[in-house]
């Protein structure tokens, strides 16, 4: 069984370690005045009982046995202090004076034990004396003292630290969750921020409450890590940028001097087919360049200024009418399920170049005979744009990689491509607050595109 | 023609100067922005080719300032980025067309072919005719030597392109941005299968074929020789 969540937090179990800690120095003080009132409370029983023994002794010594046997009565009588315990026996061990039964001379102090009945039915108690023998030539004394006050004192002792340790601990238990859980919060609020910062989005930070203890420390610092780390992102896709920007010139030169050397009229037709070839090669590479170039233009988010109302729908039935005739000449088929007049806010060249790499990607990367399917409908979550084929599909572990930079997909190694075109797809989407997922389609990959409705 | 070449870099200004001087029009350069507006505002040209970004008066800048100036010289935009922003204000500032560089000569000089002045064309022309290929622009309807033909929508407009450019060399990307509106490179082909389809509706049935492909270029719509 797991223990709740907040019974595991750190925070709670520092709590609880103080509390055991507590608690072991409550018991410990509790021992220590446990013992001292004890020894002292004993102390008290045999000075008195002593300080009455040598009364008595005296007495004896003095007075002889009679006067100690009257002595011993008129303790032990109805008018007399009850609460002691006396005898007085001769040699033969006859009871001679007191409120005990005869017993078998000692000298000194001797605890013994007594059965008293209960005053109802049952086995009554046994209780404890506390006795000091003295020996006479022609007899013996026993003056003795109830131990229960001791025992009643030590019962109630206990009680209070039973209440004290349960107390303190329940104090603790519960002060260490409370604190625990509001610390927790604060871990969690800071665990949620991390998980958002890993998928991607850098620009996050951990909320601090402003009360400079170690948690806002901790914030604090994360914050920091994470301005590091989206300054280097930056640089990094800055560098990457500036790389593919400054490399188009002088790869923009280069095909000129192939276009030029491959249009002069003395050139063979070998020469011809080997710079078309180079043509083609720095083309793929441009194009691959410019598609990075978009990518960060596009999340660079300038693009947003252009917004105005776009008809999702005719967007959606153009491409579908524009790519019918490609998949059909693929051996495949194209089929659009759009909605009526469906609009969003958005950049349409944008939304456009969107739906075509979706739909682009479907009949480049599935075989002849697949079905490709593009869906457009709107709900009150807003508008759901969805394209599907029956194809070979993507495995679970790939379907969040294939909307990466230049990522391509072990069975899509093979086709020729930059890897950019669904990476180009998220972006796009972001930038109009829409979420793109990548589905098993039973069989076959679906692609979903959800935006938001409008006026969120 | 004659066509006014504005351009800082002087590689591609050579590059571009030079390939349009072959194909036999008169070319002026100018390798800055105010030569080029001196040149642009007091010479008469049939086509510009500016680039966007010029050191001292940028492109969007000459452009706004020659049509401030009521010169309606069509203008042709070189731009680095090829970004839809940069195309979108080229073509507020007064631009007719861009061109995101690197480009292919042959983009270049289709595009200066397609925005040369023609005859203006009166304005209640209700037909094309190319051959003995003719299309009513009312009624949407084709017809080929008297034969009706029966096109899909974007069949029309790809072949009504055609048309208005006969005898000129359309690029792929040309027919993209005006048949489709798409102004990304898709990488399927989607120009080609639908030329294809449109040449088994025009074509193919009769003996002489008009949509020629022109071989690293495009394709051009012309009548038979």
């Amino acid at each position: 069984m797991r223990l709740p969540k907040y019974l595991r937090s750190t925070s709670f179990r520092i709590a609880a370690a103080y509390a055991g800690l507590f608690a072991a120095s409550v018991v410990f003080l509790f021992g220590m005045a446990y013992g001292l009132i004890s020894r002292e409370m004993e102390q008290q029983v045999r000075a008195s009982v002593g300080q009455e023994a040598r009364l008595l002794e005296d007495a004896y010594r003095e007075k002889g046995p009679a006067h100690l046997a009257y002595m011993v009565a008129a303790r032990t009588g109805p008018a007399g202090r009850a609460d002691g315990a006396y005898l007085f026996q001769d040699q033969a061990g006859t009871v001679l004076a007191g409120n005990w039964p005869s017993i078998a001379p000692f000298a000194g102090w001797r605890e013994l034990e007594v059965r008293v009945p209960a005053a109802g039915r049952g086995t009554g108690r046994v209780e404890t004396i506390l006795g000091l023998g003295i020996r006479f030539a022609d007899g013996f004394l026993m003056v003795g003292a109830s131990l229960r006050r001791i025992g009643e004192v030590q019962r109630l002792l206990f009680q209070t630290l039973n209440w004290t340790l349960g107390l303190t601990l329940l104090l603790a238990l519960v002060g260490g969750a409370v604190v625990g859980r509001g610390a927790m919060r604060r871990v969690e609020a800071i665990n949620r921020t991390t998980h958002d910062i890993i998928r991607g989005n850098l620009s996050r930070r951990v909320p601090i409450r402003g009360v400079s203890d170690e948690l806002d420390d901790l914030a604090v610092n994360i914050n920091r890590m994470l301005d590091r780390i989206e300054v280097l992102m930056g640089n990094l896709r800055q560098v990457t940028n500036d790389i593919a920007h400054d490399l188009r010139t002088p790869l923009g030169r280069l095909r000129q001097r192939l276009e030029k050397a491959r249009n002069r009229k003395d050139q063979g037709e070998e020469e011809c087919e080997v710079l078309d070839t180079a043509i083609a090669e720095t083309d793929a590479i441009l194009h691959t360049f410019a598609a990075l170039l978009s990518i960060a233009e596009v999340e660079a988010g300038a693009r947003q200024r252009r917004f105005a109302d776009v008809d999702l729908s005719g967007l959606a039935e153009t491409i579908v009418e524009a790519y019918e005739t490609v998949a059909e000449d693929n051996g495949q088929t194209l089929t659009g399920a759009i909605g009526d007049g469906l609009l969003c806010r958005g950049d349409r060249d944008l939304l456009t170049q969107m739906m075509a790499n979706l739909v682009e990607n479907a009949i480049r990367h599935t075989p002849s005979g697949t079905r490709i399917g593009v869906s457009l409908a709107g709900g009150r979550e807003g508008i759901l744009l969805a394209v599907g084929d029956n194809g070979p599909g993507v495995p679970a572990d790939d379907r969040d990689r294939i909307f990466r930079r230049l990522y391509r997909a072990q069975q899509s190694r093979t086709t020729p491509g930059t890897g950019l075109g669904l990476a180009l797809v998220k972006v796009i989407a972001e930038l109009h607050g829409a979420a793109v997922v990548a589905l098993d389609n039973h069989p076959g990959l679906r692609v979903e595109v959800r935006f938001p409705a409008a006026g969120r | 023609m004659k066509i006014l070449v504005i351009e800082d870099d002087a590689a591609t200004l050579e590059y571009v100067a030079a390939g349009l001087a072959e194909h036999g029009h008169v070319v002026d350069r100018a390798a800055d922005g105010s030569e080029g507006l001196s040149l642009a505002v007091g010479e008469a040209y049939d086509v510009m080719v500016v680039d966007r970004r010029l050191p001292g008066v940028d492109g969007l800048s000459i452009v706004k300032a020659v049509r401030g100036a009521g010169v309606k010289t069509p203008v042709l935009f070189l731009t680095t980025m090829g970004s839809v922003n940069d195309r979108v204000e080229g073509l507020e500032a007064g631009g007719d067309d861009y061109l995101a560089k690197p480009f292919a000569f042959s983009e270049l000089l289709a595009r200066v072919h397609a925005l040369a002045r023609r005859p203006p064309l009166a304005a209640e022309q209700t037909a094309l005719r190319v051959a003995d290929l003719e299309m009513d622009l009312v009624r949407r309807t084709v017809s080929r030597g008297g034969r009706a033909i029966d096109l899909q929508p974007r069949e029309f407009v790809l072949l009504e392109y055609l048309m208005r450019n006969a005898g000129r060399v359309v690029t792929r990307t040309m027919l993209l941005e005006r048949v489709w509106d798409f102004h990304f490179d898709p990488k399927t082909s989607v120009v080609e299968t639908h030329i294809s389809r449109l040449r088994t509706k025009i074509d193919k049935p009769f003996e002489k074929d008009l949509i020629h492909t022109v071989r690293g270029a495009g394709y051009s719509l012309d009548a038979p020789a």
